[in-house]
């Protein structure tokens, strides 16, 4: 029998959260090797759960979440003055350019850089955008006099972080030296209470430099650890590897 | 002169701005290759088409349209930004952005919880079933998968639907099932497996 075959029936109830714990480090074990035939197997399984979806009534939101989203990944457009006047000198350019079709090329290139460079604002304008808020937030907690600064140790040693701790608002994680994840990876936040199932608590990439930031907003009432986990893209009900950063929180 | 100019633009430039054209009926991998591109309308393109399904998901499991509206936002930006680092093309969108807004939901409702500030649904508020396929039907897998997951669904048994309902929309383990239910553990994973069993074999 194809081993694989046996864990496409895994995924849809790995993906549901209906594992067993020998079942869920099953899968934990055989995702690790992160394998073609795996990733195939998790989509498959993702289409049929999503079937399930179905079961809820769609709903209109509200259009002003439309609004919101565009004009966060929109880049700042030249006035219609400025517009015209591009046209026309773009007009201008087509016209000299008949008849010379290297001429073309070379436009055809700088529209392709000044493409990409446009991407690259926008992603840098989202982030910024994004982080604003959440970095006033993770700013206020850690300038509050009651917070706490809990070293959080790797293993491997390598990576390292420190988190911000104030039972009343979250954590601010800040981590270095980061492992390298793949594209269909990512980073998880657990909060690891004192009973219970880990909780998730938010994903996270790591920058170019390998270090990482997440923040957790909420009373961290019994929790007494954290951790974070590389998880599959989306990231994962429960953690499926073993914990690359933990760290016990102060009382 | 310069009506010549933009006269020629016009005639010159129009291969060039084809993307511009009416794209309701572009195909989602090609929308996910010019997202990557940073192609802000084929995003919103790619909003219009599944926002619907993916708020009523969200909506299903947080009960709070402002806080839905939030995840609505976190999921497509995280497709925005993923677009390029994620291999979507390699499979129907509709799908991951489903699970991943329902993962973000489960996530905000296990915090909530957690923080003693939501209570847990009760079961009797699941929603009609025929009325709710219907609308998802017409809009969101009419292309590809609509006899697909008609099929699908009728496939399940009462019970099937039910704990497979209780899992996917609400987070419970098998063992919350059991108890939330009243049947047997051993029953509950039974009707799991079964009824996804019979979503599989109706999808394929």
């Amino acid at each position: 029998m194809n081993e694989h075959a046996h864990f496409d029936e895994l995924y849809e109830r790995y993906l549901l959260g209906a594992l067993d714990e020998n079942e869920q480090a099953l899968v934990a074990d055989h995702l690790g090797r992160a394998c073609p035939e795996c990733l195939r197997g998790l989509q498959q399984a993702r289409s049929t759960l999503a079937a399930l979806s179905a079961l809820a009534p769609e709903e209109a939101p509200s259009p002003r979440v439309r609004q919101q989203l565009l004009r966060a990944i929109a880049t700042p457009r030249p006035s219609p003055r400025l517009q015209w006047v591009w046209g026309i000198s773009t007009a201008a350019l087509l016209v000299l350019s008949i008849g010379l079709g290297v001429r073309v090329h070379q436009l055809e290139t700088t529209r392709s850089r000044d493409i990409a460079q446009r991407n690259q604002l926008q992603e840098e304008l989202l982030r910024t955008q994004r982080h604003d808020r959440e970095l006033d937030a993770a700013f206020a907690l850690i300038n509050r006099p009651e917070t706490s600064i809990v070293p959080v140790a790797g293993r491997p040693q390598t990576p390292s972080a420190h988190a911000f701790v104030n039972r009343n608002l979250g954590v601010v994680l800040i981590a270095r030296n980061l492992p390298p994840v793949t594209a269909q990876q990512t980073f998880e936040l657990w909060l690891l209470p004192a009973k219970g199932k880990p909780i998730p608590a938010g994903l996270f990439q790591s920058n170019q430099r390998n270090a990482g930031l997440e923040f957790y907003r909420g009373p961290l009432t019994n929790i007494q650890a954290i951790a974070v986990s590389v998880e599959p893209s989306g990231g994962s009900p429960q953690p499926t590897t073993t914990p690359i950063l933990v760290a016990k929180l102060p009382a | 002169m310069w009506k010549l100019a933009v006269l020629l633009l016009g005639m010159i430039g129009a291969p060039l701005i084809s993307a511009a054209m009416p794209e309701a009926d572009a195909r989602d991998g090609e929308l996910m290759a010019r997202i990557a591109q940073g192609d802000e309308r084929a995003f919103s393109t790619l909003y219009d088409r599944y926002s619907r399904a993916v708020f009523g998901t969200v909506l299903r499991i947080v009960r709070d349209r402002a806080i839905a509206e939030d995840l609505l936002q976190e999921v497509f930006l995280t497709c925005w930004r993923g677009a390029s680092r994620y291999d979507l093309r390699a499979e129907s969108v509709l799908p991951w952005l489903l699970v991943v807004g329902r993962n973000r939901a489960l996530d905000r409702i296990r915090s909530a919880q957690h923080r003693n500030e939501q209570t847990a649904h009760p079961l009797d508020e699941v929603a009609d079933l025929a009325g709710a396929r219907e609308s998802f039907e017409e809009t969101i897998w009419k292309h590809r998968t609509l006899d697909q997951v008609r099929r699908a669904l009728q496939a399940l048994g009462d019970d099937e639907r039910r704990v497979l309902e209780l899992a996917y929309f609400e987070g419970l383990s098998q063992t919350e099932i059991s108890a939330r239910t009243g049947h047997p553990l051993g029953t509950v994973k039974s009707w799991t497996r079964s009824g996804l069993q019979k979503l599989r074999r109706a999808l394929l």
